[in-house]
């Protein structure tokens, strides 16, 4: 009977308090949400912001595969809020995978605010990729990708790390805020064009804090990850200038990256600081155009001791820009830090970056010939 | 109510008792509590851990002198009648300021992220619910409640694989210079919310059948919790930046949103889901506690349901009553911490006055004798 009592009150309580939940709109169900897919930022007057919002279309009939619209406001879920007005769907957040910035976007506006603002919404994965778009991203979602699948699934896998275009995985939401945060280093992330009837990532653009300051190529994108941990890499292409052949008839060399290894050495002293890059790479060949005969071992060695020149050098350039430039997208600070007591912050770090020495020594190994040699 | 042998806690259930007394919903948070010292939280840590064990050592030396007392009737015992009524109010009091505070901060993380467009009401007096369940059944109840959720929740201790996998190592190299004193004090007093659950043993001891190993058992229960702490600082450290441990909120959230698996998607929902094991297992032990006290107060001990009720219901009012945010925050965040410290010390307090009573009892009978 008592419990019988106490269960009677809980319950009356219950109905009161459930009195208290003022229903004045319809709660949606999943079918009501319309959920975005990809957002593009570019730049428009006035300190606002021209955003692209595309969801899957839902309707079987329409013409085209996904949404797409198109609103001009000062923050990004205000974007989403006045997509909803013009859309029958609610827009939600919760199924973004790409935000794009157009290069102007990136490089005169900058992209802090707005992943911070997305990095809030709970709603928003820390997965979602992020890209920069040579010309307008609007251009871009507008584009007709007619042996693709819908724009929102295209760039989603795109952007997806594979064995053969991982040369810059690290650009989610979450790893693009850990370097523009980070003490030691500066974010990348994959550019993107329009190139006929496809987007293709044609370089890599290097960040100094939020802003965009210019590009790299792939090439050099593929073995700047390898520094930054031990890693496998995606496959990677080399010109080889061989003896015997004129300039401009360059040796192809492809190599399917099976490890990475690296070393970083440091001398730790603010004033003259001194930076040495070892980087140990084997792979297996994939194409080879030149006159080496891989089963001889001593011409073997001949073309890895070429391929290490030539990656040096491109290495050697690619750190000399990123120190003209003052930013640090390998992540030596790292390695600086465990032997430096200083005060530190990131404008320190860029500040002795600038100012090292430092070498580049590769190693590559040829394990493999594939199956022929 | 468990009515069955007074002496009903074996090993594990003082081991998981002690264990789901700690982190709880905190765990959420706890990179966050500890961001005062940036990537050199996991050593706070271990000094929790060094402290409490400690603390606990000396404590049971209390409980030890009550074997079949629980923490209320040994406070009458040894400060009397009156004062231990008002020390009973004050720990029930923070009992059920411990219960609100765990279960808002639930269903606060709950209402962000898993039912944005919802009230909390619902899933507060659903959890509040489920409390009465759980304690109604003593604490042999909340003790199997608690070894139940350790195992429905620690197997998400496999996700900070995808953390790991993304790790920055370097991050954990010590730089202990870039802290001064005061950094560490500040992360020692925010993150202590997650440690002064253990002090709970002395409210259970006498129904621990084997109490000579209570400590060996209670031991096993603290280092074990700060074991999955430090896991998942670790992950935090390695897998964030310094500006990241400082502004995320939830932490443990975005180490779940790093899992990238082919069926399942957004795993921090289930994640939040499983979590509220844990935060129920650690809320109905001060729930225990504080109808433990009201039964103290009002009923002299006895066992009455309707206390359960009482402060269920008090617990809920806190939670949903219109209490302006400033109170809250003051309530929640530093009030609670500092009375935690109080009752922590109480049974130190109280095993001096013991022992002080004990020699004056001694030196009596011996001037009585010599008289």
């Amino acid at each position: 009977m008592k419990n019988l009592t106490a269960l009677f009150i809980s319950l009356l309580f219950l109905l009161s308090v459930s009195g208290c939940n003022v229903q004045d709109f319809e709660q949606p169900s999943i079918e009501n949400y319309g959920m975005v897919g990809v957002m593009g930022f570019d730049v428009a007057e006035d300190g606002y912001m021209n955003v692209t919002v595309t969801l899957p279309q839902p309707e079987m009939d329409a013409e085209t595969k996904v949404q797409k619209y198109t609103t001009t406001v000062k923050s990004p879920h205000r974007a989403i809020m006045e997509a909803s007005t013009k859309s029958e769907k609610l827009l939600s957040t919760a199924q973004l995978r790409v935000i794009l910035f157009s290069e102007e976007f990136a490089k005169e506006v900058g992209v802090w605010e707005v992943l911070e603002n997305l990095y809030r919404d709970p709603r928003v994965g820390t997965n979602s990729f992020i890209a920069v778009v040579k010309g307008s991203t609007e251009e871009l979602l507008s584009g007709e990708y007619k042996d693709k699948p819908n724009i929102n699934r295209y760039l989603n896998q795109l952007l997806k790390p594979t064995t053969i275009t991982a040369f810059s995985p690290f650009t989610t939401i979450h790893h693009f805020i850990r370097h523009v945060t980070s003490q030691v280093s500066d974010a990348l992330a994959p550019y993107i064009e329009k190139t006929g009837d496809s987007i293709q990532i044609t370089k890599v653009a290097l960040f100094k804090g939020s802003k965009m300051v210019s590009t790299i190529e792939r090439e050099e994108a593929k073995i700047i990850e390898s520094i930054k941990r031990n890693r496998k890499t995606s496959d990677i292409s080399y010109e080889i200038q061989e003896d015997g052949r004129g300039s401009g008839e360059e040796a192809v060399l492809v190599l399917n990256f099976i490890r990475s290894k690296r070393d970083v050495k440091t001398n730790g002293d603010p004033v003259n600081p001194e930076i040495h890059v070892y980087l140990y790479i084997a792979g297996s060949v994939v194409d080879y155009t030149g006159d080496y005969n891989l089963d001889v071992e001593g011409e073997r060695h001949i073309l890895e001791d070429k391929l290490s020149k030539e990656i040096e050098a491109k290495l050697s350039d690619s750190i000399q820009q990123f120190q003209e430039l003052g930013i640090d997208p390998l992540a030596l600070g790292d390695y600086f830090r465990m032997k430096d007591r200083g005060e530190w912050s990131k404008e320190y770090w860029n500040d002795i970056f600038s100012r090292a020495e430092i070498t580049v020594h590769v190693e590559p190994r040829i394990t493999s010939t594939g199956t022929i040699y | 109510m468990d009515t069955g042998k007074f002496k009903k806690l074996n090993k594990y259930h003082v081991i998981f008792l002690v264990h789901c007394s700690l982190s709880g919903i905190a765990l959420f948070s706890l990179p966050y509590y500890l961001r005062h010292v940036g990537y050199n939280m996991w050593m706070v840590l271990l000094i929790y851990g060094v402290l409490s064990s400690l603390l606990l050592k000396v404590i049971l030396q209390l409980s030890k002198q009550f074997p079949n007392d629980t923490f209320y009737v040994i406070m009458e015992k040894v400060v009397g009648k009156y004062v231990s009524k008002l020390l009973h109010v004050f720990i029930l009091s923070y009992a059920i300021v411990q219960v609100s505070n765990i279960g808002k901060s639930y269903v606060r993380i709950v209402q962000s992220v898993t039912l944005p467009d919802f009230t909390i009401t619902f899933p507060a007096l659903t959890l509040f619910l489920v409390m009465i369940s759980i304690v109604n059944g003593g604490i042999k109840s909340i003790a199997r409640f608690c070894i139940l959720s350790f195992f429905l929740t620690v197997w998400m201790g496999y996700y900070s694989n995808w953390a790991f996998s993304d790790a920055n190592v370097h991050h954990l190299y010590p730089r202990l210079h870039e802290y001064h004193m005061i950094d560490w004090l500040n992360g020692l007093f925010e993150g202590s919310q997650i440690m002064l659950g253990f002090v709970l043993i002395v409210f259970f001891y006498p129904y621990i059948i084997d109490q000579k190993k209570a400590f060996k058992h209670a031991a096993i229960g603290i280092w074990s919790g700060i074991g999955i702490m430090i896991l998942i600082c670790i992950a935090s450290i390695v897998y964030f930046s310094i500006w990241q441990i400082e502004h995320l909120l939830y932490p443990l959230l975005n180490l779940f949103q790093a899992v990238e698996l082919s069926n399942v998607e957004r795993i921090e929902t289930m994640g939040i889901s499983l979590y509220a094991f844990l935060v129920l297992s650690k809320a109905s032990l001060y729930l225990w506690v504080a109808k433990k006290g009201l039964d103290a107060l009002f009923s002299k001990h006895k066992n009455r349901t309707r206390h359960l009720f009482i402060v269920n219901g008090i617990s809920v009012l806190l939670v949903l009553g219109p209490i302006p945010l400033i109170y809250q925050t003051f309530l929640y965040e530093k009030w609670v911490i500092y009375w935690g410290y109080a009752v922590i010390l109480l049974p130190l307090f109280l095993l001096i006055i013991n022992h002080w009573k004990k020699r004056k009892k001694g030196n009596d009978g011996k001037e009585a004798s010599a008289s």
